[in-house]
């Protein structure tokens, strides 16, 4: 207990709740005791109500921070693939990547498989997932230290779905993700494993068991995202089409809908209207629909955009739809459909999804990198980038430098200077990456194939 | 002043300490009352079912098992036996967050059950790999004797370990590297072990045909093309098929009407290193079609069998006139035993028709019409058709 505490012991759920979630109207149930027992000096009462109210205070601390315990972690969290959706670090990460002595490698730990799913982080704890076996069938999820490199913990797992995948792939292809208190790893088998952070079972599906037709023999890459207590997947294949709701407690299915039967391994995005309502946007390559998280009502949709393998991206109130060219939509209060607010056909990226600051958005098309105005679309400078090969990874962002790397391994670090942009390093880790890096702490984590890499 | 109801000391004290004893109740109810006898709980995780059944009542057995002392981890490997993947998994995570916890050394307990066959096959397998872990020499040696193991992920193992031996006598005793593998190769199941064991040893002069390593079966008889386009002939029930379904029968000298003009049944063979059967090739790369297939397959007992079929194209399967596989999908990878069906192989002529779609895409990588057929025991050992 400390002053701060005591100082608010006459803070009440309403304002406490509203700190949490700023913007969303509240519950009117106060905690107003304490402000009455101030007309008591009895001290043994006081004690007993301090004690009475600390066990409620800490118990309601508690209970608001399970419910959004990920805002709490702050610029040390990168919950699923391309961290808020945007790519872009809340933490600066290192200017440069320098393997040898003297360099800003933290740490290298090998892994038990394969992987061309991208890290995340909670907290101190880094999670990847990885897969081995003759068919990539064994199913790793490993729990290292972002500090040390120190493996924490390991579980595995065998595919109950479909594990082939094509050999540039693995079945540790879609990122894991995390709510804060629980992490979700999702692989091309359809199998979704959810553990606690000390890496413990919770509840696992295999939602190939449940779905056999579910998947394709290419390999599934389309990463989970958690929001309201909901784990979306979306499974769309040429067999059993779906994007289902987990719920994130039970393992229990919120609701299922059926997708077209068509390959895409594009990723749900969560937005967040002005209202504070959230919404998953589900991409095939016949449009786009956006969803209520828990009920899977269909909120509204469009044919516009639909790639079959770069995600929508979400910045600044504007919705990014990656197709044959680039759609931003205005992400309006109400529940109608967004509005196009541009349309640019240059920008239309190859496989990494766009990635967005607050004022600009960058395209990987093939070797080519774009930059664009986030709230026009007008192209401001393109850059050949001289040795990298074919990249799948999404980069990433971190103040005005992005991190790009290619399927041999290859970084670079790629700086927007305003009205051009300048690679100001060069890296080869040896062994591929197609998993988008992490940003947590000022450190960048990279998931090659079978090596992670921290920078710091 | 007028003294507080609700705030007198004694009643707030005595309101505590009902608060406290409450709690303590709900406390020591939260442990007792849910606390089930452990083969209980290990009940609630084997029951577990399709789409989320019976996660309401695993979820807290789960937490319990994992306090499971390791002593009793044998209790859990058990539990592995004839149950589904879903359940195997749920227990491998309870074993492994068990094995984690312990304090105690589990060597010895693990190397008894995995190398005791009366256990279950794949409770054996977690256990050797538990040991890996912890014993990695002990496990290495006693994983060398599982060659033969009627645990598939022991025998795994054992090939694995093989292959890598003969990998290194490669270079310098090539003939020792030879002899490794020929043993490999007879215990292999898993094809993509059979296929690293052919290739490494035709890398070593030693040719060995891959149709006659995982015995495919290449002699067929043909019925193409009858139409696919759009895709309307996977769900049509061709002439071919119906008579099957109904008579289990097939009239190889009946005439039905094709895509083009009148088909007739002839014999296609496959290639005769991979064992593929190219109905591109044999029906001049036709678009939108379906070809029908048809085998006889001699057994001499009936026994639990599997077919076993490689194909990029949409496809379905009869064994004695009763559908056994179906998959309706489209140029999204391929390799053999890609698509795996338990039938019974009954004592006698067995009789197999196959249809094999494709579609009407026409990117370079989508043209492709072809398959590759097996039957195996339940274990992946290829059968041949008795004479």
């Amino acid at each position: 207990m400390n002053s701060t505490f005591l100082q608010n012991l006459n803070w009440s759920q309403t304002d406490a709740h509203a700190e949490q979630n700023p913007g969303r109207p509240v519950p009117k149930v106060a905690l107003t005791a304490n402000t009455q027992s101030r007309n008591h000096n009895r001290g043994f009462a006081h004690w007993l109500l301090a004690c009475s109210l600390f066990v409620i205070w800490t118990s309601l601390a508690s209970m608001l921070t399970a419910a959004d315990p990920a805002n709490s972690l702050g610029s040390k969290s990168w919950l699923g693939f391309r961290g808020d959706g945007t790519s872009r670090g809340a933490s600066a990460a290192p200017a440069a990547l320098n393997l040898g002595e003297g360099g800003n490698l933290a740490w290298k730990l090998e892994m038990p498989g394969r992987s061309v799913a991208g890290p995340i982080v909670i907290g101190d704890l880094v999670v990847t997932t990885s897969s081995s076996g003759q068919d990539g069938e064994v199913l790793h999820i490993s729990g290292v230290n972002l500090q040390t490199g120190k493996l924490e913990w390991e579980q595995t797992f065998r595919a109950t779905g479909r594990p082939f995948c094509h050999p540039t792939s693995a079945n540790a292809a879609p990122s894991p993700a995390s709510d804060g208190q629980r992490i979700f790893a999702f692989f091309s088998s359809n199998d979704l494993a959810c553990l606690s952070l000390s890496g413990e079972l919770l509840w696992y599906r295999g939602l190939g068991y449940d779905y056999p037709k579910a998947g394709n023999d290419v390999g599934m890459a389309s990463s989970p995202v958690v929001v309201d207590g909901a784990v979306i997947v979306k499974v769309e294949a040429q067999g059993d089409s779906f994007a289902a709701a987990i719920d994130a407690e039970t393992g229990q299915n919120l609701w299922r809908i059926k997708r077209p039967q068509m390959s895409n391994w594009a990723s749900p995005l969560v937005i967040r209207r002005p209202d504070d309502r959230n919404e998953v946007v589900i991409q095939s390559r016949r449009g786009v629909i956006a969803v209520d998280p828990r009920s899977g009502k269909t909120q509204w949709s469009t044919d516009e955009g639909g790639s079959a393998i770069p995600s929508p991206t979400s910045a600044e109130g504007l919705l990014i739809l990656p197709s044959d060219e680039v759609i931003a939509l205005k992400v309006g209060a109400s529940a109608s459909a967004p509005e196009v607010a541009w349309r640019n056909n240059k920008l239309s990226p190859r496989n990494a999804s766009v990635i967005a600051s607050d004022k600009r958005l960058y395209s990987l098309k093939g070797s080519v990198l774009v930059a664009a105005n986030l709230q026009d679309g007008e192209q401001i400078w393109q850059k050949r980038l001289k040795g990298l090969g074919s990249a799948w990874a999404t980069p990433v962002l971190s103040e005005n430098r992005l991190y790009i790397f290619d399927q041999t391994g290859k970084g670079l670090i790629v700086e927007d200077q305003g009205e051009d942009a300048e690679t100001i390093h060069e890296i080869e880790l040896g062994e591929g990456v197609l998993g988008s890096p992490a940003i947590a702490d000022g450190r960048l984590v990279i998931r090659a194939a079978n090596t992670l890499f921290c920078f710091e | 002043m007028k003294k507080s109801k609700i705030f007198c000391p004694n009643h707030v004290s005595q309101l505590m300490i009902l608060v406290l004893a409450f709690g303590a109740i709900s406390l020591s109810n939260a442990h007792g009352q849910d606390e089930l006898p452990i083969e209980q709980a290990i009940e609630s995780l084997r029951n577990i079912g399709k789409e989320g059944k019976g996660f309401s009542k695993a979820i807290p057995a789960a937490k319990q098992l994992r306090q499971t002392s390791s002593a009793k981890i044998s209790l859990l490997l058990d539990a592995m036996a004839d149950t589904n993947p879903v359940a195997e998994n749920w227990l491998r995570g309870i074993i492994f967050d068990v094995a984690r916890k312990s304090s105690q050394p589990m060597a010895a307990n693990l190397q008894s059950y995995a190398m005791d066959q009366s256990n279950n096959p794949t409770g054996r397998g977690l256990a050797m790999e538990l040991l890996q872990k912890q014993a990695p020499q002990t496990a290495n040696r006693l994983i060398t004797d599982c060659l033969n193991d009627p645990s598939l992920p022991l025998r795994e193992m054992a090939v694995e370990q093989a292959i890598q031996r003969a990998q290194q006598l490669a270079q310098d005793q090539p003939q020792d590297a030879i002899a490794d593998y020929r043993v490999s190769l007879s215990a292999a199941r898993h094809p993509k072990q059979l296929t690293r064991i052919i290739e490494a040893l035709g890398k070593l002069g030693e040719e060995v045909n891959t149709a006659d390593a995982f015995v495919l079966l290449t002699n067929w008889q043909s019925l193409a093309p009858l139409n696919n386009v759009g895709g309307v002939g996977f769900n049509k029930q061709y002439a071919p098929e119906k008579e099957f379904e109904t008579a289990g029968i097939i009239d190889l000298r009946a005439k039905h009407t094709g895509k083009h003009s009148d088909v007739n049944w002839q014999p296609i063979s496959g290639s005769l290193d991979l064992g593929e059967v190219d109905l591109a090739d044999a029906y001049n790369k036709e678009k939108g079609a379906v070809g029908y297939l048809f085998a006889e397959f001699e057994s001499d007992l009936d026994r639990p069998a599997q077919a076993r079929l490689g194909c990029i194209n949409a496809n379905k399967i009869w064994i004695n006139g009763k559908l056994v596989m179906q998959n309706e999908v489209y140029h999204a990878g391929s390799m053999i035993d890609q698509y795996i069906s338990d039938f019974p192989l009954k004592k006698g002529t067995n009789r197999i028709l196959l249809k094999i779609c494709q579609n009407e895409q026409e990117e370079s990588w989508a043209q492709d019409w072809k398959f590759q057929f097996r039957i195996t025991d339940p274990s992946g050992k290829g059968l041949a058709s008795q004479p």
